[in-house]
Order: C-alpha cells, then sequence, then structure tokens
C-alpha cells in the first residue's frame, strides 16, 4: 500500500492548484462567519485539488439558497454569522483545565475516566497518547490493505477511490447541512475495506483521537468492499465540551454486495450544541447495515441515520436511543428506503425525556414501485420522567409497491408504579429501582453496544437523573 | 354499478332559490342571504368571511397536513368557475329508498324547503331543522356559528362565506332515541355544495345519526364542516356513508367535543369521490369523556382518498379510540394521517390509534403516518400502523380448501374491512354497505 | 417478630382493612385465609409498604420497630420479603442481574461474583430450575407459574426473616406446588416467621401451620390451629359467613 500511495501521492499533488501547505506556518487569523474566501481559504489551507475547492464553492452557493427544515426541531436561534467554520487547529486547543466547567469534570470524575482522557475530552489537550496501540492495529490493518485515515489524508493519498465514491451517497443539495458541511468539512474518517476482509476489532474513532480535525463539521466516508466486515464506533458517553454551537456532520457509507457495515455512535455533546447530522448508507445485494445511534447530549438534535436498500435482499437496521434532559430536543429517527425487492429493514427506537426534556422520534418506510416481497417492522417506546416532559412520534409510511408489509407500533408510557413497589420491597432504594428499570427499558439497544460503552451509557443516564426523579 | 339499489322519494322543490350567478361575495353573498331569508347582519358576516377566505393562503404541500393532498386540489379553476352558480335548482335530488324506508330522514338542501320538509316523523326530543331555517329565524344562534368554533383556514372561511346547506340537530336533555335519524346530504351534479351542519346532544340525551353524502356526478364539489357537540353525559353514534360519484371533488370536515362522561362513537365509510379529504377531529373536553372513531376506506379506479384525523386529549382522564381500516386497488391512493395530541397537564389520558392497510395492486399507493405528541407523563398511549398485501400463504390455505383464488382473495379482503361495515346499526343500511363493498372489492380483485 | 395492632388501611377511595390484629412471633408459620375480595392481599401490600395504599389507623412493628413510615426497600432490608401473588414484568432486567442487586443491597455491600453465582446455581437445582431461567428479562412473557417459582428462588436466595406469601399455590400444578412448599418448610426456623396468604386448604397439607386466620370483609373472623382450615375447607366461606353473622 505504501509505495502505491506514494506514486497517488505525486500525481494528485501536480494537479494540486496550490500544492501543499505547511498547516503549522500558515498565517490564519479565524474569523467568524461564512462566504466564499473562508471557504477558499480552508480548500487553500488543506492544499485541495481543484474540484474540491469547486464542489465546496457549489455546496456553499447550495446552502445559501436552501430553507432551513420548515419541520423539526426549532433552529430559529441558530445564528450561522456567530459560527467559526474553521478553526486552525492550534486554536482550537487553547483551553486550559480550569476553564472547562466544574459539572463536566465532575462528570468525568464520576466515570472513572483517566486524567489524559479527561483533558482531551474537555478540549483541553490535543494529544492523547494512544499512539502503541494504534500504531500496532495500523500495521495489521495495513496488511490486509485496509485504509483507515482522516478524510483529508485520504484525499490526499488515495484520490482515486476518494473521488469516486465522495459525495455520492449525500449529494450536496441534500439538506442545508449537508450543503454547508460540503462547504466547510474538516477531517472525519475515511474507511475503505477491500473485498473479503473481516475486520475483526471495531474501529474506533478513539484510537485516532490524537488526530486534530476532530470536530464540527467532520465527514465520515466508509466503503465496505464486496463481502467484507468493518464496524465503527464513533463518539464517547463523556460529555464533549465544546464552544462550538454548531455541528453539522456528513457520514456516508456504501455496502457492496455481501458485506456488512455496523456503524455506532454516542453523542453526548454540551447542551448548548446544535447537532445536525446527515448520515446515510447505501446498500447492494445481500448487503447489511446497521446503525446503532444514541444521542444524549446537545441542545437540539436532528438526526435520522438512513439505509438505502438498492440491491435484493439488502437489509437495513436502525437502533436508536435518545435521551432527552432539561432543555434539550432529541429529534431523532431513522430511514429506511426499500428499492429493490426481498429487502429487509427494521427499526427500534427508544426514547426517555426529563425534565422539560422533548425526544421526538421521526422516520420514514418507505417502499418503492418493483420492490417487491419486502418487509420492515418499526417499533418505537418512549418512556417520560416528569411531567413537564414531551415526546412525539412522526413516523411516515410510504409505500407504492403491492407486496409491501410493513408494521409499526409505538408505545408511550410513564415509569410503572407497581414495578417501582417491587423492586423496592426487594431492598433497591428508589432511585436504583428507577435506574434498573431504565437501563432495562433501553437494554435491546445496549446489549448492540461494545461493552464499555453499555456500561458508561448506564452509568450516565443514572448520573443525569440524579435527584430529578421525585 | 349500485345504481340500480336506489329508488327516491323527489323532495326537490324548484324555483324556491333563485338561480344565483355570481361572480364574489359582493353580490352572491346578498343573494345567499336574500334567498335564505338572513338578516343583513349575517350577510356581514359572510362577507367578511369572504374577505378571509380572499386574505389566506392555500395550504401548500409545504405544510405538513397538506403534503399529501395540496389545497389546490379543491381550489381549481374548474371550482372557481362553478362558484359562479351555486345552485341551479332545477336539479331534482333524490332521497335514496334505502333510506327513507328504514330511518326518518332529511335532506340538508336549502332549495329542499322549509315548508316541504316532513320532520313529524322524527322522534320526539329530537329537533332536526335546515340551517337556512335556523339562521334566518335564530339571530344569536346565527351570529354564534361564525366564531364557534373559530374557523382556522382558509376552507373554513370559504365554508362560512357561502355554506347554504346543512342541518341543525338538537336532543333535548335526558332524551334517549335508540333509532336512528338520517340526514342526507346530495351534492347537486355539476356544483359546488358549500355545508355547515350541527349536531348538539344536551346533557343526558342519547341519539344515533346517519349521515348519508351522495350525489356529485360532472365534477362537482363538496366543502363540508359539521360540529359535534356531546355535552355531559350524553352519548351519540354517528355513521357517514360516503358514495359520491367518482367525478366529485370532497373537503369534509368534522369536529368534534365531547364533555365530561359523554361518549362520541364516528363511523366513517368512504367509498365514493375522486379526491375525497376527511379531517375528523375528536376533542375530549372533560373526565370520563370518551371518543371513539372508526372507518373504513375502499379505492380503486384513480381515487384519492385522505384521511386526516385528531384525538384532542383537553381533558385529565379522558379516553380516544381509533381504527381505521383501508384498502387500495387499480391506481388509487390513499393517505392516512393521524395525531394523538395531549396537552400538558393531562393526567390519566388514555389513547389509542391504529390504522391498517391492504394494497391489492402494483400501481396502488399508501401513506400512512401515525403520530403522537405527548406532554403529559401520566398517560397511556400506543398506537400501530401496518401496511400489507393479501399473502400468498393465506391465499394458498383457502385454496387448498377448495376456494378458487379471486373467491379466496375476496373472502380475505371482505373480511378485513367487514369489522367496519358490521358497526353500522341498522340492519338494511349495513347490508346496503356490504354488498357496495363486495362490488367495489369484486371490482378491485378481478 | 410482626405486630399488626388494629390496622385500618386502602386507597384513596375506599377502606378495605378495618380493624386488623395479628401478631406473628419468630418460629411461627402463620396462615391467612379468606374469599377472594376479603383483603387478604391489601394486607400482604400494607405490610410490604405499597404506595398506593393509605394507612388511616393502627400500627405496624416489625422486630419492635414501627415500619409505617419505612419506605418498601428499607423494610425489605430489614429482613422483609413478600412474594406477590402478580408480581410485574419488568423488560431487560435480567433475573439474575436482578437478585444480585438486591442482594448488595441487603447485605449492604458487594457479594462477590463467585459467591454469588455458586448460591444462584445450588438454589436453582434445589428449585429444579434450569440453569438459564435467570437469564430471562424479568417476568417478561412468564407463565403464572414461572413467576411463582421466581418468588420462590428469590426468597430462598435472601433468606428473608419474614415472609409473606400471598397465594404461593395459585396457578401450580401439584408438582410446582410441592417444590414451592418444600422450600417454604425448608426456610422454617426458629428464627423466622412466616405468614402464608391463600384461598384454598391444599397448600396447608404441605405446610402445616402453627395459628390459622380468616378474613371477612377487612376483618379477622376467627382464628385457631390447623384444624381450621380442615372445617372450612369441607363447610365453605359461607360458612364462616353465617356463623359470623349469628355472633
Amino acid at each position: 500500500m505504501e509505495n502505491v500511495n506514494v506514486n497517488e501521492l505525486a500525481k494528485a499533488k501536480a494537479e494540486y492548484r496550490y500544492g501543499f501547505f505547511d498547516e503549522v506556518e500558515y498565517e490564519f487569523k479565524p474569523k467568524k462567519g461564512l462566504d466564499s474566501e473562508v471557504v477558499n481559504m480552508i480548500s487553500d489551507i488543506k492544499g485541495e485539488p481543484d474540484w474540491m475547492r469547486k464542489f465546496r464553492l457549489k455546496a456553499l452557493e447550495v446552502f445559501w439558497k436552501k430553507p432551513l427544515p420548515t419541520w423539526g426541531a426549532d433552529l430559529s436561534a441558530l445564528n450561522f454569522d456567530e459560527i467559526y467554520y474553521y478553526l486552525k487547529p492550534k486554536a482550537e486547543r487553547s483551553r486550559s483545565w480550569d476553564d472547562v466547567p466544574e459539572k463536566i469534570r465532575n462528570t468525568f470524575e464520576k466515570l472513572g475516566i483517566p486524567e489524559a482522557e479527561r483533558k482531551f475530552l474537555a478540549g483541553v489537550e490535543a494529544q492523547y497518547d494512544s499512539e502503541v496501540v494504534y500504531s500496532s492495529i495500523k500495521t495489521d490493518l495495513e496488511r490486509q490493505g485496509v485504509i483507515f485515515m482522516t478524510t483529508d489524508e485520504a484525499l490526499k493519498h488515495h484520490p482515486d477511490i476518494f473521488k469516486e465514491y465522495f459525495g455520492t451517497v449525500i449529494p450536496i443539495e441534500d439538506n442545508k447541512f449537508a450543503a454547508l458541511n460540503s462547504a466547510v468539512w474538516s477531517g472525519g474518517s475515511f474507511i475503505y475495506v477491500p473485498p473479503g476482509v473481516h475486520v475483526e476489532i471495531p474501529l474506533q474513532a478513539y484510537f485516532r483521537i490524537n488526530s486534530k480535525h476532530a470536530g464540527q463539521f467532520e465527514r465520515t466516508l466508509i466503503i465496505a468492499d464486496e463481502g467484507s466486515f468493518v464496524q465503527y464506533v464513533e463518539g464517547c458517553t463523556a460529555p464533549i465540551y465544546t464552544t462550538d454551537a454548531l455541528h453539522s456532520a456528513v457520514v456516508e457509507i456504501i455496502v457492496k454486495k455481501n458485506a456488512r457495515v455496523r456503524y455506532t455512535t454516542i453523542q453526548n455533546w454540551s447542551t448548548d450544541v446544535y447537532n445536525l447530522v446527515t448520515k446515510r448508507a447505501i446498500a447492494h445485494e445481500d448487503a447489511v447495515m446497521e446503525w446503532v445511534d444514541g444521542n444524549l447530549g446537545s441542545k437540539v438534535t436532528m438526526k435520522y441515520p438512513a439505509v438505502y436498500m438498492v440491491g435484493r435482499g439488502a437489509r437495513g437496521e436502525v437502533l436508536s436511543i435518545a435521551f432527552a434532559g432539561n432543555g434539550q430536543h432529541q429529534d431523532a429517527g431513522a430511514k429506511i428506503v426499500h428499492a429493490a425487492p426481498d429487502t429487509k429493514g427494521r427499526i427500534t427506537s427508544k426514547s426517555i425525556s426529563l425534565g422539560s426534556g422533548r425526544a421526538t422520534y421521526r422516520g420514514l418506510v418507505k417502499a418503492y414501485p418493483g420492490a417487491s416481497s419486502i418487509k420492515c417492522n418499526v417499533e418505537c417506546d418512549a418512556l417520560l420522567l416528569s411531567p413537564d416532559a414531551r415526546t412525539d412520534t412522526y413516523p411516515y409510511i410510504q409505500v407504492e409497491e403491492e407486496y409491501a408489509q410493513i408494521g409499526h407500533e409505538a408505545r408511550v408510557s410513564r415509569l410503572n408504579d407497581e414495578q417501582i413497589f417491587y423492586l423496592m420491597s426487594r431492598g433497591l432504594p428508589k432511585e436504583e429501582a428507577i435506574a434498573m428499570i431504565i437501563s432495562g427499558f433501553i437494554e435491546p439497544i445496549t446489549k448492540e453496544l461494545p461493552l464499555e460503552y453499555a456500561v458508561e451509557l448506564n452509568r450516565l443516564i443514572q448520573l443525569e437523573m440524579e435527584g430529578s426523579v421525585g | 354499478m349500485v345504481d340500480n339499489l336506489l329508488g327516491g322519494v323527489d323532495l326537490v322543490k324548484t324555483d324556491k332559490v333563485p338561480k344565483l350567478e355570481l361572480g364574489a361575495i359582493e353580490t352572491n353573498g346578498q343573494l345567499v342571504t336574500t334567498g335564505l331569508g338572513e338578516s343583513m347582519g349575517i350577510l356581514q358576516l359572510r362577507r367578511e368571511a369572504w374577505e378571509r377566505y380572499k386574505a389566506s393562503s392555500i395550504p401548500s404541500m409545504m405544510d405538513e397536513a397538506w403534503r399529501f393532498t395540496p389545497g389546490e386540489l379543491f381550489l381549481s379553476d374548474a371550482m372557481r368557475n362553478k362558484l359562479h352558480t351555486i345552485y341551479d335548482a332545477n336539479e331534482s335530488v333524490l332521497i335514496p329508498s334505502i333510506l327513507t324506508s328504514s330511518i326518518p330522514v332529511i335532506s340538508d338542501l336549502m332549495c329542499s324547503c322549509k315548508e316541504d320538509h316532513s320532520v313529524a316523523n322524527m322522534p320526539k326530543g329530537i329537533d332536526l331543522r335546515l340551517i337556512c331555517d335556523a339562521i334566518s329565524t335564530e339571530d344569536a344562534f346565527a351570529e354564534s356559528i361564525f366564531s364557534d368554533p373559530r374557523p382556522k383556514d382558509k376552507f373554513d372561511h370559504l365554508i362560512n362565506s357561502l355554506f347554504t346547506d346543512g342541518v341543525v340537530f338538537k336532543a333535548s336533555k335526558n332524551i334517549k332515541v335508540s333509532s336512528p335519524v338520517g340526514i342526507h346530504s346530495p351534492i347537486p351534479a355539476g356544483q359546488v355544495k358549500v355545508g355547515r351542519s350541527f349536531l348538539q346532544l344536551e346533557e343526558g340525551s342519547e341519539s344515533d345519526c346517519i349521515f348519508w353524502i351522495d350525489g356529485g356526478s360532472d365534477d362537482a364539489y363538496y366543502f363540508g364542516w359539521v360540529t359535534v357537540d356531546v355535552l355531559p353525559n350524553a352519548h351519540m353514534k354517528l355513521t357517514v356513508f360516503q358514495m359520491a360519484d367518482e367525478t366529485s371533488s370532497i373537503l369534509w370536515r368534522l369536529r368534534g367535543r365531547v364533555y365530561q362522561d359523554a361518549s362520541l362513537i364516528i363511523n366513517v365509510i368512504n367509498f365514493g369521490g375522486r379526491v375525497v379529504r376527511n379531517e375528523l377531529n375528536a376533542e375530549v373536553l372533560g373526565k370520563g369523556a370518551t371518543a371513539q372513531l372508526f372507518g373504513l376506506t375502499l379505492g380503486s379506479g384513480n381515487q384519492h382518498f385522505a384521511i386526516h384525523t385528531l384525538q384532542k386529549h383537553a381533558s385529565a382522564r379522558a379516553t380516544t379510540r381509533l381504527r381505521f381500516k383501508q384498502v387500495f386497488t387499480h391506481q388509487s391512493k390513499g393517505v392516512f394521517d393521524g395525531l394523538i395530541y395531549v396537552p400538558p397537564g393531562a393526567p390519566g389520558t388514555d389513547a389509542y390509534q391504529e390504522n391498517h392497510n391492504l394494497i391489492l395492486s402494483k400501481d396502488a399507493k399508501v401513506n400512512s403516518i401515525p403520530r403522537l405528541e405527548i406532554n403529559t407523563d401520566d398517560v397511556r398511549c400506543t398506537h400501530g400502523a401496518t401496511v400489507k398485501y393479501v399473502l400468498p400463504n393465506e391465499v394458498f390455505y383457502l385454496r387448498s380448501r377448495g376456494l378458487r383464488e379471486s373467491v379466496a382473495k375476496h373472502l380475505l379482503v371482505s373480511s378485513f374491512l367487514e369489522e367496519m361495515t358490521s358497526k353500522i346499526t341498522v340492519e338494511s343500511i349495513r347490508d346496503y354497505a356490504e354488498r357496495v363493498l363486495e362490488d367495489k372489492v369484486r371490482g378491485g380483485i378481478s | 417478630m410482626l405486630e399488626i395492632t388494629n390496622l385500618h388501611a386502602g386507597t384513596e377511595d375506599v377502606e378495605i382493612l378495618k380493624g386488623i390484629t395479628l401478631t406473628v412471633r419468630a418460629g411461627e408459620v402463620h396462615a391467612l385465609m379468606g374469599p377472594n375480595g376479603s383483603g387478604k392481599s391489601t394486607l400482604a401490600k400494607v405490610l410490604a409498604g405499597d404506595p398506593a395504599l393509605i394507612v388511616t389507623e393502627g400500627s405496624i412493628k416489625f422486630l419492635g420497630e414501627d415500619v409505617l413510615t419505612l419506605t418498601p426497600d428499607e423494610r425489605a432490608r430489614m429482613g422483609m420479603f413478600m412474594a406477590f401473588q402478580y408480581p410485574p414484568e419488568i423488560s431487560g432486567v435480567t433475573i439474575a442481574n436482578f437478585i444480585r442487586t438486591a442482594m448488595n443491597e441487603i447485605r449492604g455491600e458487594e457479594v462477590p461474583v463467585l459467591e454469588y453465582y455458586g448460591l444462584l446455581q445450588e438454589t436453582l437445582k434445589k428449585l429444579k430450575l434450569p440453569e438459564d431461567f435467570v437469564l430471562r428479562p424479568l417476568h417478561e412473557g412468564f407463565s403464572g407459574g414461572e413467576k411463582k417459582r421466581s418468588e420462590t428462588l428469590q426468597m430462598a436466595v435472601f433468606q428473608p426473616k419474614l415472609t409473606i406469601l400471598d397465594e404461593p399455590d395459585s396457578g401450580l400444578d401439584i408438582d410446582a406446588l410441592k417444590i414451592v412448599a418444600e422450600n417454604i418448610n425448608e426456610l422454617r426456623s426458629p428464627e423466622r416467621g412466616m405468614l402464608l396468604i391463600t384461598h384454598y386448604q391444599r397448600i396447608l397439607n404441605y405446610v402445616v401451620p402453627d395459628t390459622v386466620h380468616v378474613m371477612l370483609d377487612g376483618r379477622i373472623v376467627m382464628e385457631g390451629g390447623p384444624e381450621v382450615a380442615v372445617e372450612l375447607e369441607e363447610k365453605g366461606y359461607e360458612w364462616v359467613k353465617l356463623k359470623v353473622e349469628v355472633t
């Protein structure tokens, strides 16, 4: 692989308009707001090929033209002029540990997160020394021909494969925030798994969190070639502290024939962030795509991981959990699109609303003409933990095909007094009884998470609830 | 197809109402008002409604509730042109004998004039009059209907400015009438029918109504708005039977309010129409109130049905139930958009919503959107929706018992829908509904 | 061990218990019998501290302490255990995980994992339950009999000081009934007390009580030795009603 890279690199370099820039020495004064100058500057700093610059500028045009969504969460307080669209890596990490709010520091402590990691998560330190672990895995992966690097690196080192797939799953025009991301994206992960290769360990953003570009507008592209398997885990259950008000990522996944991809996200942004993410996978013949999506943090989340099944026999599954605490609105859900026969879909959504929190399930199941003998099942459960909490369910079922079987079920309930009494009569204090009922409620999702994430998720929910359930 | 089943009694007299040549409400409202014997005060209210109609925007596909049935469908140039002639009263309209032979019935046409209408055979304690009679004799009532319930959109304003047809049904306090009363709501051929009706059950009363919509040939339109108030401890059963011509466009809204310990059961059977939009809102306003909405839609040919329902829990400890079953064949399209809305402070709410769809052809389309908005934690809310086809294993099972394929399918479809027709209380009407159903299903399968 | 004095309790709307006085001493097994609706289950729930029920008068003392102000978990940690007639279903929580959490709470310290699973397996074997029984979510999809076995399992693991059994025999076939009875008998000891609530005399063939109380319309109307149960089985509750009316 290395040899190929060098050649590709040389070729790509010849195409570059500005050549390579040394990121560290580049004089860049961050400015708020968005215009073509900012977009050009991002492209300059990164030394991107011309097609990417054009792509970004076109996306910017689309971004201006597209209206904000008329549905979903309230985005009226979002001010696009007050946001930094690109920050130089150094400037990003200039905060000191003392600036991190006490609440977040305490949470880190309660979760038992190692000191070094805490500082990284709080955005204090860019370097978290996982280099040793990472490099051994990296060697393994490289031997198998797996490409796993930041999306920026991939654009430089694998321009052909990059250009072939980039923006094909989520076009610029898809929605306003996909357009925004396309204009200013930076960082994210690029994964290519060659045919037949099974990556045994889950690839985690965790292993490469020393990458400088983790941030606001990351762009992830995963290609699982025929018969391959890969699992990717992003995010962390510990709150990610940031001063950025807007997080708008795009994740594109191509699952080729017989391949399988599982993408797990646990999002726990601090509660002033607008988290508006577009995630979509295309599943070809007999391919399997699974999204496991957990939303805990942020002020507003709008996120509906999608699977477009375009090949016969493909399967798509979305497991989603949302936790809406005081003042939070989690507008999350899923999209399952049947565009080929014999495809199967499943959506399982669980939400918990607490305080004045609002959890919304918004989903689409669509069967196109010709997608015969398809099946899809949707199950939504909402749990309300306080009188002021709110939950909504907006499931859209659109069927344009005779031979389709689609089922949707939803339930809204509050904590069951009888269950609490039963557990208490066995010696559990009330808060623990409630926590146990809740962990049971979300168990269908947590059992699909890597163990350490599941444990942390339960602990975190317990923390969030402390003192808030009477 | 089923017309031969309809005999009829001609109740419509001509000449009572001037043929209205109307370009705008300024003249046409006056004519309506004069024709109906209304006061000039009412004319003013109609004018204001017309101004609001003109000023308000057409609900577009951007509007969630109109996404699948854009408002333009009902406001075409053809419709506007038809508005110029509200009624050509020379058309005679028949009340189907299936109604006249089974139950006391009134036709809601303004031109089926007062003195000709025999309401003598209405059960005691039931006051059933044409809306034009009611508003020309009761000023306070006439004025109140322009503000209660509050008009909400362009179509409400249109209806308020131009309505001519409709009835006012009142069941007096503690009157219990178990035998059903019929309201016949025919759509004159090629014209625009605009109707408002009020059904009110006073405390402790009970009644059963059949609201029958038919007619509507030659691309007719129907804009209808029915208000149902069921006061404490009263119980109302309402069957809506819609079998208008398949060239008609129908926008028909029902807004029900159910008070403490009262109950309202609505069963809507939709067979006819080309484009049909039904809005069924049930609001429960007191402890122990119950609203139940049932429905059956059978779409064939190029029919488009949009059912929009709202179960609103404005009070604690109330119950709503909803169950809609729909079948679509040929190129027909169906939309079910249902919402359970529980505002803050409605503990003890028990709400349920179910929508089942059966698709019988490759060109049929279904959209189902069963929504929930819950703002109170002490609730029991569940909903479910399914879309399926006639499953081969079910057909196979029946065929292995000797049934021909078409018979097997027919049996499965009829039994899917039978639950809804079986709720019709009048036997002859139930039989009739089942025959229409059979007929349409047979046409849809072969 | 348990002293109930003039206990009046019920829901917000109705008084169900109309002055119950009953004492269970360590080492004793008391049977509480009565027809449906007489208030037996209400008494069991009030003893366990069900917040849905309100005590209006009287007192409950457990191990000499007034427990009326204590929460259900505090009572459980003191050594009280009530086997529910209809234990609720709690999805996603396995029996194994639940029992372990409860044991930790009752003991006030972490029970070592190996010790815990050893104990659990031993108890399962004794109850003739399959090992994977405890991997199932708490009562989800359980038959009536399976729910009773889950309750018996917990009782055998927790070894409570006072056991209140609310109709442990309902819905059980004769084999299952014998196993449940065996476990109840095994738990009998000079330090423990038991209150066995039942509609039928059947289980009392296997668990012979020291005292039998008969309850009718929220009151205890008859008391005696095991012979009361036998007489009751023969003559039925109508006989009790008549007898009460006469006196």
